[in-house]
């Protein structure tokens, strides 16, 4: 097959391997993500919450939340025995070192997110069922944007002196807006309605991911650089 | 270094000079605004700042893929200064809005395009700087606060968009529109711009004229050191130490 695609899968492999031996990132992901749903359970009223526009931001926030959990985990475990060095000086192009850290991030938030989404909707009586295709267009879409640009600032957070905290201080500003958008398309979907009505946000959600997704390829290099 | 140091004195007389006189055109020369009175005013200042807030980031998107592009160390201290300088700027412009805000709409803040933005934009730079302060001050900080930079001023379309949709039914430039605009009043506007423009080059010049005595400093402190660590008995007990 071809080299970088090969190289591309290999870490990806190596990422879901090492998930699937430790159990760290994702059980604590959907965890805190679970966490996140109950206690806005406990702080609003369950039975008068707006699907158009308290849901969709419960939702997010969740997501986002346990996000940031696992993107913290991607690198500063690579850090531990010096893995990211090995990875670094892997005989392959380091975007395809990006990519494959940034797919298996996002398969561990697609996970997080499948679980989290039937507890969402039965605790918070969120009805889901009806429009699950729509909203698993709009969730896959903006987690590719958060992992885009999660994936590049986890790996620069990561050798900092305040890692952890600093994820988060980097992430958020640059994902408001597609945090935004995202929870108005969830938003448009949960009230009922089609994907063609929120076009807008898709496409800007899109857009979003297009750019983000090519900073990381071009970018990656700089910070693998040791 | 000395030819700057005069040009930076100049400026900033010249820069005191005419953000004083501005200030006395704001408030005597420029007619009061019919339906928001004097509060109006505050407009002369906080338009230029938030331009100069923009410009601020765009030097830390073209001093970041500066640096990136060349790893010439005056890149990363023009993003550093553009960053700091802007951020002051952005920060002024979040400051005097409201205080307009509070009496012509009624409330401190609302969630409105340009202001959300603004508001998107101080907590990148704020994330850019926090990122700056927290790493050890080496090369690979140059790096990533590049990295960062570039980042941060990719997402500003993104955000200005993305909020402009959600919030559509904002008062747009209600002062800006020519021929509203009394000539007293665009006067006194061109005037407060170059002023604050020059305070903002004044600024800038000397964020990095210190950053530069900085580094030199730190050069010499390294020399100083190496003189001091040098075995004074020559290689015959280097080896012996270990």
């Amino acid at each position: 097959m071809i080299p970088y695609l090969d190289a591309v899968l290999a870490v990806v492999r190596k990422d879901l391997l090492s998930e699937w031996r430790t159990r760290e990132a994702a059980g604590s992901m959907a965890l805190f993500s679970l966490l996140v749903v109950v206690i806005f359970g406990f702080c609003f009223e369950t039975q008068r919450i707006d699907l158009e526009n308290l849901a969709p931001g419960m939702l997010w926030v969740a997501f986002s939340f346990s996000g940031v959990l696992g993107l913290g985990h991607s690198f500063s475990s690579e850090r531990v025995r010096g893995s990211l060095q090995a990875l670094a000086l892997a005989p392959v192009d380091r975007s395809a070192i990006f990519l494959g850290k940034m797919i298996s991030n996002l398969l561990m938030l697609l996970f997080v997110e499948a679980l989290t989404l039937p507890v969402f909707s039965i605790l918070l009586h969120v009805p889901l069922l009806g429009c699950l295709p729509a909203l698993a267009v709009v969730a896959f879409l903006a987690s590719v944007g958060f992992t885009a640009v999660g994936t590049l600032l986890s790996a620069l957070a990561a050798s900092s002196r305040m890692r952890e905290m600093l994820l988060p201080i980097l992430l958020y500003p640059i994902w408001i807006p597609i945090l935004l958008a995202a929870v108005r398309a969830t938003g448009g979907v949960l009230a009922g309605k089609e994907l063609a009505d929120v076009a807008g946000w898709i496409r800007l959600i899109a857009a979003f991911d297009l750019i983000f997704v090519t900073a990381g390829l071009l970018l990656f290099d700089q910070i693998l650089e040791e | 270094m000395r030819g700057l140091a005069s040009v930076s004195k100049a400026l900033d007389v010249l820069a005191l000079v005419l953000v004083l006189a501005a200030f006395w055109l704001v408030l005597y020369h420029a007619p009061t605004e019919r339906t928001m009175g004097d509060v109006q005013r505050i407009f002369y200042f906080h338009v230029p700042s938030a331009m100069m807030a923009f410009l601020g980031f765009a030097i830390v998107l073209v001093a970041s893929i500066g640096y990136l592009a060349t790893g010439g160390r005056g890149w990363d201290s023009t993003a550093q200064a553009g960053a700091e300088v802007g951020l002051l700027f952005c920060t002024i412009t979040l400051l005097t809005g409201p205080v307009w805000a509070r009496s012509a709409w009624g409330v401190w803040w609302t969630w409105d395009a340009r202001l959300s933005t603004t508001l998107i934009l101080w907590l990148i730079y704020v994330a850019y700087l926090a990122l700056r302060g927290y790493m050890a001050e080496d090369l690979r900080m140059r790096r990533f606060s590049a990295v960062l930079g570039i980042i941060g001023a990719l997402d500003v379309p993104i955000v200005y968009f993305s909020v402009r949709w959600w919030r559509t039914q904002h008062p747009t430039t209600f002062i800006m529109e020519r021929e509203g605009l009394h000539p007293a009043m665009a006067e006194t506007l061109r005037v407060s711009m170059i002023a604050v423009l020059l305070l903002f080059v004044a600024l800038l010049l000397k964020r990095l004229m210190l950053e530069r005595i900085r580094l030199t400093a730190e050069e010499l402190r390294g020399e100083i050191e190496t003189l001091e660590m040098e075995p004074p008995m020559g290689p015959a007990d280097a080896g012996g130490a270990r």
